[in-house]
Order: C-alpha cells, then structure tokens, then sequence
C-alpha cells in the first residue's frame, strides 16, 4: 500500500459499498482501480475476498499487474482477480473495473438478444455487448470462474475497446476512467437490462441508433453528470451524513 | 424574487421524488415564476434527493441563469422553458427517466395508456417523442438547447405527459404538488398497464371510453392530502 493514498483508497472502498447497496454487487463481485503512481505499469487496488458492501480501507490491497499480491499477506482474496490485472493491461485507458453478477442482465448473458443501449444513461453500452464463453475460448477445460491471467486475457480481448462484456452465465465486466464513472455505468447499466427485457415482452422496439451511442475510443471531457451520481449513491450507502 | 414557500416547496418536491423512486440521481422539478413571465426556477445540477434550499436558482424564459454566482445549472433546463414558453397554464413541470415509463418510450408495439382511473390523464395514448425525429441519429440524447425544447414542447401539444425515446418523460401540472401527485399517478399507471400485460384477457379501458380524456370529477383527489403523505414519507414534516 506504500503508493496508495488514502483518497484512492477511500474511492474504492466507497464504489464497493455503493455498487453493493445498489444490488448491482451481492455477496460476490467486485471492484478496482488502478494504483497510482504505477504509471500505467497495471498495478492496481482490489480488496480483500470479502462482500464489497462490507468493505473498507483497511481491506483494500495492493497486486501486481499480474495479479499478485504486492506484499505477501495471509488474507484470503477473490480467485477472479485476474479479470482486473488482463484488462489493465491492455487498456491503458481504463482506470476502473468492475466485475458483478447483475441479476438484470444475467439473462442477456444466456441470450440470442444481445443487451444493448435502450436508454441513453446506458449510451456505453452499445449496438450489441459482446459475451464471452469460457467454454467456447479454452474447449475441454471449461471453468465457472476466471482464474488464471489467461481466462482473464481472454475476456480482456472480448471486451475489446468496449465498455461492457458479458461473461456466458456468470455476470459481466464494466470498465471506466475513475471509480464514479464505472458507478454511474454500473446503475445505467442494470436500468437499461431492465427497460429492454421489458421492452422486449412488449413487443418491437427502438434501441439507441449506433450514432447516439457512446464512443469508448473518444470520450469526452470527465462528466459532472458522474460527480452528481457520486454524491447521491454515497448518500444513499450512508457515506454521506 | 419568488417567495420562499415556493422555493420550499420545490425543494420538497425534487426530494419526495428523488424518496419515491421517480427521480434517481438524474432528472429535475421547476416552477414557474409568477413575477417575471416565462422565468422559471430549478435547481443546481444536483440529484433531486439531495437539494437544498441554497441550490435553487432563477433561469429567463429561454433558459438562461440569472445570478446564480457560478453555479452550475442542468443541461436540461431548455425542456422547462420550452414547455412554459409553449404552455401558458402549465406552472410546475418534472422530468424523470422514470423506470416503469421507459419502456413504452422505446416500444413500437404499445403505447402508454389510461389503465386505471388514477392514470386517465394518459388517455388512449401518451405521445412520444423522437430526438432523432428532427436532430438526427447523432445526438447524445440530451435536450441542449431551446430548438430542441420546442421540438419536444411540439410534441406534448396540450397534453399532460410526453415521453421522450429512450431517455424518460415531462409531466406538466399547474402546481408544484400537482406535479408531484401526477408524477407519482404516471408512474402507478404504467406499473399497472405493465402488470395487465401479463395476466392474460383484459378488461382495460376502451378507446371510446377515453376519446375525449374523460377527468376525475373535482375534490375526487387531493394534492393537498398527497402532499402530506409524501412530505411524510420523505421526513420531510419533522424539521
């Protein structure tokens, strides 16, 4: 933790209690940031294996861009944190990850119908979130969790310079520049499961047009808007008085 | 200078919306400015749950901050001048990305309609409006200017509701806890319409029984009686 400073690390422990408060995390899942003052070397900060409602700061430990623990330590961690150290690695952009299990859009990861942008909160999202299957990429070693840094590299080449992936019935991936940025896409992204799965029992319907959505390669300015989402999540996790 | 129980009462507003569910980190109440034709008042670009009396500024009738002190207002603003521009009787305005709406905003195949008596004001269906109708498929959706606003004012014509594709509605009302009452009936109205859907033969209303918006008679609700319970609800009554 000898690069941390306690504002990072208070960031993360907030994304983890607000994403959990929320139910966009449960009792699974979970959230990073990349260290500072790795200079882009993919180090990042991912607590401890516990409930990321429960998390705080002294749970939060530094890896490796390998995946690793910086220094030993005997607490037990998430056997998935390698979906984190892939995706740092190769996209020096992202500066947060999140891996959840969202029930709103486990269907979409079993799915013909892709989750797309329906709403324009969830403009990151796309004309089609790609899905990942472990089982289709590693044939004959099928694994239910991402625990190696090659599964993890895997799922990195699908998310692509995307936003989002799904992983086949397991949950997904959503990559941001800070910590607010993932929260806001997070919750976006759980409402637009919604509306589209509704949608969808409606009948036909009008998704966001390829040009209305989000391009992931050429963001604009940081978003007030991510700031304004901020305070009213950690309100609501009791972060805020 | 608009007096300060109608500032209360459009802070009250913002947070028993933001309490209820209607408003979530995003979307925002105003009033008008009975003083100064077409002014208005609306919040800093805040979540509604979280407003104060201090966020609360004064916008002219093409949406622009007067004062303010550097404050930063909400991008949307133009909705509400549009529609005060457009609607001279309409005195409070909400818009919300309402999750029980967004559906029908997206949907070609139903449309948002009165299925209970607390949501006849949506007749035998609530317009919709298309950004990509008149700006383009390039858009990012927002309604940034005053061109854009009198698109969607077009849209809402003399209705009490519009929604707006893939991103949420307007509720208009002649008061600040009428829109409240409204807000919350559109949201129990689609949540109802949803909720039909699925139950198999219906005996919803037909379009003759909603050609013209049939009204509940006077007195048959109370925004004063609504306003109580929400104040309550949202704590708002035990300073």
């Amino acid at each position: 933790m000898t690069h941390s400073t306690p504002a990072i690390v208070r960031e993360l422990a907030d994304a983890n209690r607000i994403l959990g408060h929320e139910g966009i995390l449960d009792a699974y899942g979970h959230v990073s940031t990349r260290a500072p003052g790795a200079d882009g070397s993919g180090a990042f900060l991912l607590s401890r294996a516990r409930a990321p409602e429960l998390v705080e700061e002294s749970d939060i430990l530094e890896f490796t861009p390998q995946g690793e623990l910086v220094t030993p330590a005997t607490a037990p961690l998430y056997i998935e944190r390698y979906i984190h150290a892939a995706i740092y690695a190769v996209r020096p952009d992202v500066g947060a990850v999140c891996h959840s299990h969202t029930p709103a859009i486990l269907p979409f990861s079993v799915s013909a119908t892709a989750l797309r942008s329906v709403i324009h909160t969830a403009r990151f999202i796309g004309p089609a979130a790609p899905v990942w299957d472990i089982a289709r990429e590693f044939p004959g070693e099928w694994s239910p969790l991402v625990r190696t840094y090659a599964y993890g590299a895997s799922l990195a080449a699908a998310l692509g310079d995307g936003a989002i992936a799904l992983l086949r019935g397991h949950g997904c991936v959503v990559v941001g520049r800070t910590p607010q940025e993932v929260v806001t896409r997070c919750t976006a992204m759980a409402k637009n499961a919604h509306v589209q799965e509704t949608a969808h029992r409606l009948g036909e319907y009008t998704p966001l047009h390829p040009g209305e959505c989000e391009d992931i390669r050429n963001p604009g300015p940081p978003q007030a808007a991510d700031n304004r989402a901020w305070e009213y999540y950690l309100r609501r996790a009791g972060g805020i008085p | 200078m608009v007096d300060l129980d109608t500032r209360r009462e459009l802070v009250a507003a913002n947070r028993i919306l933001g309490h209820e569910g209607i408003l979530d980190a995003f979307g925002h109440v105003s009033v008008r400015d009975r003083d100064h034709p077409g002014h208005f008042l609306l919040c800093r670009a805040r979540s509604p749950e979280n407003v104060e009396l201090s966020d609360v500024l004064e916008f002219d009738a093409v949406g622009t901050l007067i004062g303010g002190d550097g404050a930063i207002p909400y991008v949307e603003r133009f909705i509400h001048a549009a529609v005060y521009e457009a609607r001279p009787e309409v005195t409070a305005i909400c818009h919300n990305h309402a999750l029980s709406v967004l559906p029908f905003s997206v949907s070609r195949t139903v449309r948002l309609r009165s299925t209970i008596n607390r949501s006849l004001m949506f007749g035998d269906g609530v317009p919709v409006w298309d950004i990509a109708d008149q700006f383009g498929e390039s858009t990012d959706m927002l309604v940034r200017d005053m061109a854009q606003g009198r698109s969607l004012a077009a849209t809402l014509g003399p209705e009490v509701i519009t929604l707006m594709r893939g991103h949420g509605s307007v509720v208009t009302a002649t008061g600040v806890r009428q829109v409240v009452t409204r807000s919350l009936n559109m949201d129990l109205g689609a949540r109802a319409q949803l909720a039909v859907m699925t139950l198999g033969e219906q005996r919803t209303f037909t379009d003759a029984e909603l050609r013209p918006h049939p009204v509940l008679p006077a007195g048959a609700t109370s925004d004063d009686r609504d306003w109580e319970y929400y104040l309550h609800r949202a704590g708002l009554d035990r300073d």
